[in-house]
């Protein structure tokens, strides 16, 4: 067939992955966010108890062997509300990339292809997104939209496409300029076909590059949105939320908060672990063209 | 005698580059006609225009060109007039066009097979399965060995040759009637410039082209040109039949560049030259602009520029002396 994967994998993949397994932080990474996934995916079964089981017996008990994470305020354990945390935060920090390059991309493309006046728009726009302190715009936009994990999402990627535009943007001048462009407008390529088929795959590598280093401060944005109580609403076991509710108890039942923060913390360390290698493991490639 | 059909016709056509530096006049009122079938040469120095004139065909300028005056008529359609709609049909299927470099003319993240089958696609709504195998049998006629194996490669794979090759293929898939040729071979060794030459000259006669090439070297001229038209900073400067330029050029740039060429030399001599350099288009000589070159200049060079005239049957030159030149050239 047209596509045989053998040649695909033999020809590009290999290349890629002999670099990436040689990056030892970049496996580390990997392995971390593999851990994750792993707990996000099989949260049913490892999880002792339901994340919204509410015990009053056992209410703030310190990590033991049958809570071990302990339990918080409601007597829920949290071992079991972190592992469900998971699948929000993953989903969370997935979606909010994919609206961001969703928005950024395009715009990009289209500053960087049409150029000119289309071009100054598109930055200024961008410049001005860029300008403003994303947590408090994101809180204005969530107080204008209401509570609940949706509209985090929505505001988090409001705030936060202006990278995606920029790179894209720069990387399609650096490509408009190359001949293959000259050479497709010669053959009737229509200009969005140019900017979908020509210009998209070829800056693809830094758009990946970006999604997996813009993870982590989405994850980090909607957490800290949830902990300032505008992101996922109770019995939701949200890190961000279960965060707020553990501050309370910080110093009669620290692991309340200190566990939610260690696994948002390793969440965001994997995808900036993993998002460096890519970057390293892509970038020699770019340079060769 | 049957009138020759022109194919194009570009009338006094005026092209500028903006820059931080004024306006750059890179094409200066030319005028040249096109005939269907024939190979057509524009032969100049770098920086000439020859390039521009080339890439204002298809209207593929850079953004910083401006068209100041004039048209170009293709088969009667002035093509800058046209809609942009109605020009992306032509270009590929009407017009197509081949790149000095073809090092970065294939695009590095498609199969080279689905670049040239992507243009039958565009303009004949051809499927898929259709357009691939049309690539692969006009990458076999392009000489592409093993075509059926390398349409599936991608172009880092390919050596320059074929690089040109394919974007030979590519350009021809659609059987165009003008094939603009802008230095084709000028980023290839001299062995593969021959092949291209060889097989651009048989896909001409093979689908009935027309071919406009634009080269700098003389060589390439004599062996593939019907006719030639010689440019000097944005103006043509003569226009004739190949034959009629080697053997009896007209005007003093004309007779320069073919006392160049290496080949010609009578005996171990110095190479000729022509002394000085082109001129800045940002600020051309007044009155003829070779005239700070010319061998042959008098006052009349310097106060008023020559007008293209045609001086013999299909031979025309901008000159005011050009029987001085003609004369020379015959008695030597």
């Amino acid at each position: 067939m047209w596509f045989n994967k053998e040649r695909i994998r033999s020809l590009e993949s290999n290349e890629v992955l002999r670099l990436f397994l040689k990056h030892k932080r970049g496996v580390a990474g990997l392995i971390l966010l593999s851990f994750m996934l792993f707990i996000a995916l099989t949260a049913d079964f490892i999880a002792p108890k339901r994340f919204d089981e509410v015990d009053p017996s056992s209410r703030l008990l310190p990590p033991s062997t049958e809570h071990i994470f302990g339990t918080d305020q409601l007597g829920r354990d949290i071992f079991s509300r972190i592992v469900y945390g998971a699948r929000i935060a993953l989903w969370v920090g997935l979606l909010v990339v994919v609206v961001e390059a969703g928005i950024g991309v395009p715009l990009g493309l289209i500053a960087g292809y049409y150029g000119g006046s289309v071009d100054k728009l598109i930055s200024a726009i961008t410049d001005m997104l860029w300008a403003f302190p994303p947590i408090i715009l994101a809180l204005a936009i969530v107080t204008i939209l209401g509570p609940g994990l949706t509209n985090v999402v929505i505001a988090v990627s409001i705030v936060s496409w202006a990278p995606y535009t920029r790179v894209v943007r720069a990387k399609t001048l650096s490509i408009m300029g190359r001949e293959f462009i000259t050479a497709a407008r010669a053959v009737g390529e229509s200009s969005l076909s140019i900017m979908f088929r020509y210009v998209l795959p070829n800056t693809l590598a830094p758009i990946i590059v970006l999604a997996t280093l813009t993870i982590p401060s989405a994850i980090l944005y909607t957490t800290a949105l949830s902990f300032l109580g505008f992101g996922a609403q109770p019995p939701t076991p949200d890190w961000g939320a279960m965060l707020n509710e553990g501050k309370d108890y910080i110093f009669k039942a620290p692991w309340c908060s200190i566990f939610p923060g260690l696994f948002i913390t390793l969440t965001a360390l994997s995808f900036n672990l993993l998002g460096d290698a890519l970057r390293d493991v892509l970038d020699p490639k770019l340079r060769l063209g | 005698m049957r009138v020759p059909e022109v194919l194009l016709n570009v009338r006094d056509l005026r092209i500028c580059y903006e820059t931080s530096r004024g306006c750059v006049k890179a094409v200066e009122g030319v005028s040249l006609e096109v005939y269907a079938g024939e190979t057509f040469c524009l032969v100049g120095e770098t920086g000439c225009g020859k390039s521009t004139l080339a890439l204002a065909i298809p209207r593929l300028l850079p953004p910083n060109a401006r068209i100041l005056s004039g048209s170009i008529l293709f088969k009667g359609v002035d093509l800058l007039r046209v809609s942009d709609r109605k020009l992306q049909e032509l270009r590929g299927k009407e017009i197509a066009m081949i790149f000095q470099n073809p090092m970065t003319s294939l695009n590095p993240v498609h199969r080279v097979g689905f670049q040239v089958a992507e243009v039958p696609v565009t303009h004949f709504k051809m499927s898929w399965r259709e357009a691939l195998a049309t690539a692969v049998r006009q990458l076999g006629r392009v000489g592409i060995a093993d075509p059926d194996l390398r349409s599936r490669d991608y172009p880092h794979t390919f050596s320059g040759g074929m690089k040109q090759r394919s974007m030979i293929a590519m350009m021809t898939t659609c059987k165009p009637s003008l094939l603009i040729a802008d230095e084709p071979t000028t980023a290839l060794d001299v062995t593969i410039q021959a092949q291209i030459l060889k097989l651009l000259h048989e896909l001409k006669n093979e689908y009935g082209l027309t071919l406009l090439l634009i080269t700098h070297n003389f060589g390439i001229v004599a062996e593939v040109c019907d006719r030639v038209g010689v440019m000097y900073a944005g103006k043509i400067v003569e226009v004739a039949d190949v034959t009629e330029v080697f053997e009896a050029p007209l005007h003093p740039y004309t007779k320069g560049l073919i006392d160049c060429v290496v080949a010609r030399r009578k005996s171990k001599s110095r190479l000729n030259q022509i002394p000085g350099t082109p001129p800045s288009l940002l600020n051309p000589p007044t009155g003829c602009r070779f005239h700070p070159r010319c061998a042959y200049v008098t006052y009349e060079c310097v106060r008023e520029e020559p007008r293209l005239i045609e001086v013999r049957k299909n031979h025309l030159v901008a000159c005011h002396n050009y029987e001085k030149v003609g004369g020379v050239s015959w008695s030597s």
